[in-house]
């Protein structure tokens, strides 16, 4: 096994919501259209109907609908992608013990429907006391816990680096990361630029504030107001700084432990180029290192579409394909 | 999030129950990126033509038919506001709407945890009766 491709059917997400794709739908395309065999699924964004039973596990009917299309389209089960922010209650976070009893109940659902991974991610300090809980489960079902490495959670933050303790301290056999490629983040991507340009913006200074963060040195909100630039200019700029720039080189600590990566993405160009992530710094080292797993496009660019007024459709799928073009050249598949 | 798909199909529709008019009703959709329990729920404010809706004029119907009063929703942990569901909000208002223009406007959360402020949107649409 080499370095796989896959879609999280959150990309699709648009026309999900919009009852236009079902499940189904979303996987037809993933295989036909996009040319992807990896499936990554949020299942409380796309449920199968029985993870609503009161006991969250799914009956034989959904495994069976699930199965028979993994085999009708040729695709396989690359990540479950939880739903660990659960809160449940507006007036309450739930507590350590509810937590881990709900991860429990979801890495099974997990491995029911033969994910390897199960996505998810340390917010506070005690998830990974609650994650460090569920290691064994997750072994003896087979499953990995992977915590995403997702800005502002880069390699070289504690949410990465003590989680990375606890699987040695434990040495861990089925826990470790998903990798964001939104950690690599080298300037303003596409649909955030169309996005303030249609809030007002001038497109002079977004490119400033654009060439500005590529260069390391990210403009201020006076050094916007100097250029003529409002509010709108500097909610950019602030959006801009809330990404990060980790050095490719450094995936080499995490990869041993990465167990799938997230191919985030906001708008492919017609050439099929992604101007504001870097993808092929990382690939190479992948490489290099001979890495094994799957990359799944996540595709977010849409949501920058969502404001009122805005009738740009940007077509989710045409964007994954031309993701895939990108990922095929840099795989060295085409 | 989601603002101009908040308001399913930007419209709002008097409801007639026993042949008379009870009210009128909006269908949501979640400002968030999956479905939520309706105990999620942090707020859902209403204004139409400018004037707030009483919370306790509010009803949310549930795709299984079942109703919920405002305060009620904390409890309903095991109903789920699905993604991309058009979740039933009446307004309870003897004889509905008056024919002609109107605006809706909706101030709408969902409580999550690594989201200070929840994941919300606000979102308007104006329509005909």
């Amino acid at each position: 096994m080499a370095i796989t491709r896959g879609v999280s059917l959150y990309s699709l997400q648009e026309d999900y919501y919009l009852g236009k794709l079902d499940i189904e739908g979303c996987i037809a395309k993933t295989a036909n259209e996009i040319d992807a065999k990896g499936i990554e699924v949020l299942p409380d964004q796309m449920p199968l109907p029985s993870l609503r039973s009161v006991d969250r596990v799914l009956s034989q009917k959904d495994l069976d609908t699930w199965f028979g299309w993994m085999e009708k389209y040729g695709t396989f089960p690359a990540a479950f992608d939880a739903n660990f922010f659960t809160t449940m209650f507006s007036n309450r976070h739930m507590s350590v013990k509810e937590t881990i009893e709900w991860t429990r109940k979801d890495l099974y659902v997990a491995y029911q429907m033969g994910f390897p991974v199960y996505r998810t991610g340390i917010i506070r300090h005690e998830d990974i006391e609650i994650l460090s809980a569920c290691f064994d489960y997750a072994e003896e079902l087979g499953v990995q816990i992977a915590t995403e490495v997702h800005a502002p959670r880069g390699i070289h933050t504690w949410w990465t680096q003590d989680f990375l303790e606890e699987i040695q301290r434990k040495n861990a056999k089925y826990a470790g990361f998903v990798v964001d490629f939104g950690i690599f983040t080298v300037g303003m991507s596409l649909s955030s630029k169309h996005k303030y340009e249609r809030a007002g913006a001038k497109t002079e200074i977004l490119e400033a504030i654009d060439e500005a963060y590529r260069a390391g040195s990210p403009l201020t909100d006076s050094d916007i107001e100097k250029m003529g630039g409002g509010s709108v200019e500097k909610e950019a700029a602030e959006r801009l700084k809330g990404a990060i720039h980790d050095d490719p080189a450094w995936l080499k600590e995490v990869l041993p432990y990465t167990k799938h990566c997230h191919g985030k993405f906001y708008e492919m160009t017609e050439e099929c180029k992604e101007p504001s992530i870097d993808y092929a710094g990382p690939i190479q080292v992948m490489q290099e290192i001979g890495w094994e797993g799957c990359i799944s496009s996540e595709y977010e660019g849409q949501r920058d579409y969502f404001d009122i007024g805005c009738d740009i459709y940007m077509d989710p799928v045409e964007q994954c394909r031309r993701h895939h073009m990108m990922l095929k050249r840099l795989l060295g598949e085409a | 999030m989601n603002e101009k798909y908040i308001i399913a199909d930007n419209k709002v529709e008097n409801v007639t129950a026993d042949g008379r008019i009870i009210g009128c009703q909006v269908g949501l959709r979640i400002p968030y990126y999956m479905g939520a329990p309706l105990s999620q729920i942090e707020h859902i404010i209403l204004k139409i033509d400018g004037t707030e809706v009483c919370q306790e004029d509010m009803r949310i119907i549930t795709e299984d038919g079942e109703e919920f009063k405002m305060s009620e929703i904390i409890t309903c942990y095991r109903h789920f506001w699905e993604y991309g569901e058009k979740l039933q909000v009446r307004v309870l208002k003897e004889g509905g709407l008056s024919k002609g223009k109107h605006r809706i406007d909706v101030d709408v959360a969902v409580d999550v945890i690594y989201a200070p402020k929840g994941f919300g949107s606000i979102a308007y649409a104006e329509f005909t009766i």
